[in-house]
């Protein structure tokens, strides 16, 4: 099974793939915006986003998929330092068996970068009571007139809904798994869903 | 052998006893309505018979066709025949209608040694139901339940069980939120399906949904016990009196 990091990066109309490395930094500008998705299975992951120059974008969307022992430190820091600047990071994870995973989330609003936008939502689903996810988003913010958002929420499958599911004759392992797959399934991109769908068909 | 047997039924929700010896017996082809104020365990038992695990069963029995449904999960329940629609249908976004009863249907014939549908015969099948309950296609391409209103909700929980064909239908408060002409178009939907070999249990607050779905016997729950049966009659002796004289 693999299980190195991934990234996926959409460069013009196409989407390349390569190996995640420890560390990435990234400086979009309004013309080359980021537009990226990660997947993380172990280890450390460190994320820098410079957004300089005004009017710049970026998307970061990351998935993690935390099993056995493995640990994952997940950093995300994203800078605004031009006005009008704009970041969007969805990070939804699964964790399973005793995997850990800290993530830190940081948005930093210079206080030149007016009229930012910053967005940051992080939800993960735990499928063992041995699992552990621990979310630390934080913002510092600088300048006065922007908006920035940011939510995270942990927690195990709901109960209801896979009650739902399995009166209906759907096995418990297939309802798990279709509840994973509608939780993730709106952010991860094509090229990303195979090697997504077998994760979780092997740890449902 | 009776289709369905409920003895002795001691239910508990954490330390809260709330079922304190429900019996009851259902034979193939009945229509049983339970009715009752609130709080008196009503939808405690239809989620009993589905397998609720919030709910512990601390004593009795539960006889499915003779068989001991306790033991048995709340899938593999609903694969021996048993359906229940939800008073309060969950929300399931990024679940399509037609995945997850295309999944639904599947998985039972599995479960009997039989081939799963093929892509033509499950559109025929789901278009039939649907158009029988008055539910569009755009109504079918969407997730379960997702923004759905109470009616919606409830007409799907009626078009789910007309898919899937269950043999023993428990319905949960199916009357409540419903505007008259949904009652009847859900009401009309549970109506063709009676039939010899199927059972009923609906569970209701109030007379209302009996005057669309006549019953065979109606039972009285008061506080976790069935403390009266009697036929379809019992209804209109009901509505005048209320509860309070079998208290």
């Amino acid at each position: 099974m693999h299980t190195d990091n991934i990234l996926l990066i959409k460069k013009g109309d196409v989407i390349e793939q390569r190996p995640l490395s420890l560390s990435e930094s990234f400086c979009p500008s309004v013309i080359t915006p980021l537009e990226c998705f990660l997947i993380v299975f172990k280890g450390d992951v460190n994320v820098r986003v410079d957004l300089k120059e005004e009017g710049a974008f970026c998307s970061i969307k990351t998935l993690y998929l935390a099993s056995k022992t493995n640990k994952i430190n997940l950093n995300i820091q994203v800078n605004h330092l031009a006005s009008q600047t704009k970041s969007s990071q969805i990070i939804k994870g699964i964790a399973t068996d005793k995997s850990k995973v800290f993530f830190n989330g940081n948005i930093y609003i210079d206080n030149k970068a007016q009229k930012s936008d910053g967005f940051q939502n992080h939800r993960s689903v735990l499928l063992s009571d041995d699992a552990l996810v621990q979310a630390v988003p934080a913002l510092e913010i600088y300048a006065d007139d922007v908006k920035c958002a940011h939510g995270s929420a942990t927690g195990p499958l709901d109960k209801n809904a896979l009650f739902y599911l399995l009166s209906r004759g759907i096995t418990e392992k297939m309802a798990k798994k279709m509840l994973l797959e509608s939780f993730i399934f709106d952010m991860v991109p094509n090229e990303g869903l195979a090697i997504t769908q077998q994760w979780i068909e092997n740890h449902v | 052998m009776a289709f369905l047997e409920i003895k002795d039924l001691h239910v508990s929700v954490g330390n809260k006893e709330i079922l304190k010896g429900c019996s009851l017996k259902i034979e193939e082809g009945e229509v049983h309505a339970v009715m009752g104020p609130n709080g008196s365990g009503k939808s405690t038992l239809a989620n009993v018979i589905a397998g609720n695990p919030v709910y512990q069963v601390t004593k009795g029995s539960l006889l499915f066709r003779g068989e001991n449904i306790l033991e048995m999960t709340p899938d593999e329940r609903a694969r021996a025949g048993i359906f229940m629609a939800f008073q309060s249908p969950v929300e399931l976004p990024g679940v399509g209608i037609a995945q997850f009863l295309k999944t639904a249907l599947n998985e039972k014939l599995k479960s009997q040694n039989k081939n799963p549908l093929d892509a033509v015969q499950f559109i025929k099948r789901l278009k039939t139901r649907a158009t029988a309950l008055n539910i569009s296609d755009e109504m079918l391409k969407r997730s379960v339940n997702e923004g759905f209103s109470g009616g919606e909700k409830k007409k799907m929980e009626t078009f789910q069980m007309a898919f899937l064909e269950p043999d023993f239908c428990i319905l949960d408060e199916m009357d409540a939120g419903l505007d008259i002409d949904a009652l009847k178009t859900v009401s009309q939907g549970i109506n063709v399906m009676r039939e010899k070999t199927r059972s009923f249990l609906l569970i209701t607050h109030f007379q209302r949904l009996l005057n669309y779905i006549e019953p065979d016997y109606i039972h009285i729950m008061i506080d976790g016990k069935i403390v009266h049966s009697g036929d379809k009659s019992l209804a209109k002796i009901l509505e005048e009196k209320g509860y309070d004289a079998y208290r």
